[in-house]
């Protein structure tokens, strides 16, 4: 049961954006969210949820489930065991996740692309490419400044939580 | 302080019958050791009386109360698991305070409990400590004294030996005994080792394939084997078995093959007689064998070969040949032998035992 619903989200996470924008454009139309941020808001978690859930079913297999059972033993029940026990140890896990999470979407390119228009709203990514390239002409300099300044906030995530970002790859959980 | 009762327990998972019609009743302040091979049922047994499992039929009964539907949380049980479980985020006290403070105890008597606790268990300079910073026998002394400062009815340990090293084990093992006969709590003890099940427990229950095959005091279990498993699973080295024919001659009963021939104890002459003419199988412990001296009648004695020795500094163990019959002898370790010597053994024959070959019970 836990394995069948692992692999379906794990499948929902294989259908490409490129495919999947087209369905979400005529959603995103209907309830007139074009230009506005929550037509990523709300598209994004189509790949961000399925990405995380996968990942962090990973990262909770490595926790022993005897440490849920003696806390359920020691007086706790199975959602306190949950928050007390489960979550506090699942917090380099849960924080890598985010940090892909953040990445993916700081990223992204194809959904901005579309839902967007307005040159003020555009995500970085997307805006260096529309905004600085005019027909043949590149603004070099411009293009560069822009690609540097957007690598900041990723670059300084991962160089903040490089330590847990590490160990919530390698998911140990020792003694 | 409570005695635990199991009537008619079984477990069913979606195709295995884990756990089969287990009646045990276990006294208040006993000391309780379930014992058998990987998968025969004791650790389900365990895990439906600390209510990590469900019972799929019976009932279990801790002081009073039936608990089949109560939560692991309102059972007042503590158990200690085989990889001790120490919650990897908090320090050595707070591990043994967590039980105390999701049961909402004052502070000043947590500290005063896991005080106590430290103290007992000699890991005061530890409390500290988070679990990662500690060996393994003081994880293991963690893991117990986290039992220990809840006061519970009952103790349940699932194998909590089993990952540390011979000698510490040997020390664990005394210390928990020790720690029993202090705080004389009801106690259920898993484990696959006969030795830890002989040495911790007031009474040994022998499980295979889901069923109780015996329950006993460890010497009443090692004396009288109930029939041909227990017989081989209590004792290191294994009890030796040969198949023998029950035949009558000269008015007596002989157990009879090829390359042993011994006559048949009085004590069991007489449950053996049905089985004139049939095959049984003889049992006899490595102890119960020993070199024949003039005096021994012949009665008793077989020559054998030796096939391999093992000095083990207080005994050696003997393998031996006697005829096509494999078995083990424990012999004084002043004894002088090797490979290929030729050796006459007479066997001890109060301690001769009989096992009926199909159902494999003691005769």
């Amino acid at each position: 049961m836990a394995g069948m619903l692992g692999t379906s989200i794990f499948v929902t996470y294989l259908v490409p954006p490129t495919l999947l924008f087209i369905p979400l454009a005529d959603i995103i139309r209907d309830f007139q969210l074009g230009n506005t941020p929550w037509a990523l808001i709300l598209t994004y978690p189509t790949f961000l949820i399925p990405f995380s859930t996968w990942l962090l079913m990973g990262y909770f297999k490595t926790i022993p489930k005897e440490l849920e059972e003696c806390a359920r033993i020691d007086g706790a029940t199975r959602f306190g065991a949950m928050t007390r026990i489960i979550f506090p140890i699942a917090v380099p896990g849960i924080l890598s996740a985010g940090i892909f999470a953040f990445t993916l979407s700081w990223n992204e390119f194809i959904y901005a692309l579309i839902f967007l228009s307005s040159p003020e709203r555009k995500t970085v990514p997307v805006g260096v490419v529309s905004e600085l390239i005019r027909g043949d002409i590149y603004f070099w300099g411009q293009l560069m400044a822009g690609a540097l300044l957007g690598s900041i906030p990723v670059a300084l995530v991962y160089s903040f939580f490089v330590e847990y970002y590490v160990t919530g790859l390698t998911g140990s959980v020792k003694g | 302080m409570a005695q635990v009762m199991m009537k008619d327990l079984n477990k069913k998972y979606d195709e295995v019958h884990a756990v089969k019609d287990v009646n045990l009743h276990i006294r208040d302040k006993e000391f309780v050791v379930l014992v058998g091979p990987s998968g025969c049922g004791k650790s389900t047994t365990l895990r439906m009386v600390a209510g990590l499992e469900e019972i799929t039929a019976g009932e279990i009964t801790i002081g009073d109360r039936v608990v089949n539907d109560l939560p692991p949380k309102d059972r007042d049980i503590a158990m200690v698991f085989q990889n001790y479980a120490l919650y990897p985020h908090m320090t050595v006290y707070d591990n043994m305070a967590f039980g105390l403070k999701m049961r909402k105890f004052p502070k000043p008597e947590i500290a005063k409990r896991v005080g106590e606790a430290a103290e007992i268990l000699g890991i005061q300079e530890l409390l500290k400590r988070k679990p990662r910073q500690l060996s393994g026998g003081q994880r293991q002394r963690v893991a117990v004294g986290r039992a220990i400062v809840r006061h519970p009815q009952v103790f349940l340990f699932d194998e909590p030996l089993s990952n540390l090293d011979a000698k510490l084990r040997v020390q664990m093992r005394v210390e928990l005994k020790r720690l029993h006969e202090r705080l004389e709590t009801t106690a259920i003890y898993v484990t696959h080792d006969q030795v830890e099940a002989m040495t911790l427990g007031d009474r040994v229950v022998v499980m295979k394939d889901g069923w109780i095959q015996q329950v006993g005091e460890p010497l009443e279990l090692y004396g009288r084997p109930a029939n041909r498993f227990v017989a081989g699973f209590i004792g290191s080295p294994a009890m030796n078995f040969v198949e023998v024919t029950v035949a009558d001659a000269n008015g007596a009963l002989w157990a009879d093959t090829p390359g042993l021939r011994v006559k048949v104890p009085p004590a069991s002459a007489g449950r053996l007689g049905p089985y004139k003419g049939q095959r049984v199988t003889l049992g006899i412990r490595p102890e119960d064998l020993r070199i024949a001296t003039g005096a021994d009648g012949a009665d008793y004695s077989f020559d054998t070969v030796v096939e391999v020795v093992e000095p083990l500094g207080s005994e050696i163990l003997l393998d031996l040949k006697a005829g096509p019959n494999v078995m083990v002898a424990r012999v004084d370790p002043t004894v002088r032998v090797k490979h290929q010597d030729k050796m006459r053994l007479s066997l001890h024959p109060e301690r001769v035992h009989f096992f009926d070959n199909k159902t494999e019970l003691a005769i």
